[in-house]
């Protein structure tokens, strides 16, 4: 799946990531790949800005570590993350199961 | 001995986010990234100059890294550009521009209360406050270019509003409190919600933006439900008018300061800029 495809929904996917526990930028991107099966095709670049604006918005915070002589900035979520994320995951299931029932068609439904 | 890669693509990504108040913050999250999955790598028995490489292929092309971090989620830029910095010292002329006419308002122009009204400093004070009118619209335009709100309904409206506002000024100079109520209320609803980097230019127009309105409530309660001070031989209560349009006059010049100087003061953006820097090709 091309990056283009997700856009829009990539603030909840990497929400969802970090809805298990902190983590820093590479494995929230290794955290996407294996939970996608390797499906979403993405510049692991471009989830930086997708972190610092959830951040920017409140919805993450970030600290600052030293590992192995080099800066690592570990993210979480915030209490108003946590809630959005519940929020954004209930409106998808909805969604995407409406999305589904009009895919399968009447037919497969009369099944 | 085989250059690092990965500290070229740093050292360019660094001059493309240069605009950025914590580009040494980014660049230093990104290394870590960079040397994370090369060293991973190299540890599966990839050569380390392959794996540099790969690892930036995955990362991302740098034009499109860089571009990544300038954009709003609608897609637009929100950078700083030559037409923001302009933005930027046309608010500070706006901010001047409001100091002028409230000095002149106080001074006779608007009403007879500090000292007697005379048509000459009326005139003056309408040409200097169609001037900060027009001033204050293309600042805020400029300031919504930097928080890559131009293309919107209500950066259009901002813009028409404060057309409309410079001739409703320029023909009826002392209703300029009502009238810019209207561009107050326009500014509030193109400065609305969250705008990540550009918050620090947005905030400083929001309180522009709110003592309009509220500027020009106070006058129609001072002025015709619960009469202030002496009444003028118009029968207006001079108070009711020109203590709001000074306060909101004085809030025009400490936002539109505010914001100017922090326009003027960012180093413009050059997204494409890979001059002297290798690394512009490392992932083409």
């Amino acid at each position: 799946m091309r990056g283009e495809s997700l856009k829009g929904h990539l603030d909840l996917l990497v929400l969802a990531v970090l809805a298990d526990g902190p983590l820093h930028g590479y494995a929230v991107i290794d955290a996407l790949r294996e939970r996608s099966d390797a499906a979403f095709d993405l510049p692991e670049g471009t989830v930086y800005p997708v972190l610092h604006r959830l951040e920017r918005a409140g919805l993450l915070a970030s600290t600052w570590q030293v590992e192995g002589g080099r800066r690592r900035r570990t993210y979480h979520l915030t209490r108003p993350g946590r809630g959005a994320y519940e929020a954004e995951r209930a409106a998808w299931g909805e969604f995407a199961a409406a999305v589904t029932r009009v895919i399968r068609g009447p037919s497969w439904n009369a099944i | 001995m085989e250059r690092d890669l990965i500290d070229a693509y740093l050292a360019a990504l660094r001059v493309r986010l240069r605009w950025r108040p914590d580009v040494e913050d980014v660049v230093d999250e990104v290394a870590d990234h960079l040397r994370e999955r090369a060293e991973r790598l190299a540890a599966t028995g990839v050569p380390q100059h392959e794996a540099q490489r790969l690892t930036l292929e995955c990362f991302g092309d740098l034009g499109l890294v860089a571009r990544s971090f300038a954009q709003t989620p609608s897609g637009q830029l929100a950078v700083p550009t030559p037409a923001t910095r302009l933005a930027g010292a046309v608010a500070l002329g706006a901010g001047a521009a409001w100091a002028v006419a409230a000095v002149v308002a106080a001074a006779g122009a608007h009403t007879d209360l500090l000292t007697v009204w005379t048509l000459r400093r009326y005139q003056q004070w309408v040409l200097v406050l169609a001037i900060a009118v027009a001033l204050t619209t293309l600042a805020v335009t400029g300031v919504l270019l930097r928080a890559g709100r131009a293309r919107t309904p209500t950066s259009a409206a901002v813009v028409v509003v404060g057309m409309v506002t410079v001739a409703v000024v320029f023909r009826f100079g002392w209703l300029v409190t009502p009238a810019m109520s209207v561009l107050g209320v326009a500014v509030l609803q193109a400065t609305r919600g969250h705008a990540g980097d550009a918050e620090r230019f947005l905030r400083p127009l929001r309180s522009l933006g709110a003592a309009w309105p509220l500027g020009a409530a106070a006058v129609l309660l001072f002025d015709e439900i619960l009469p202030m001070g002496p009444a003028d031989r118009y029968g207006d209560h001079p108070v009711a008018w020109l203590v709001p349009f000074l306060a909101c006059a004085l809030c025009s010049v400490a936002g539109l300061v505010l914001a100017g100087a922090r326009l003027c003061r960012e180093r413009v953006a050059d997204l494409d800029d890979v001059t002297g820097t290798p690394a512009g090709h490392l992932t083409a």
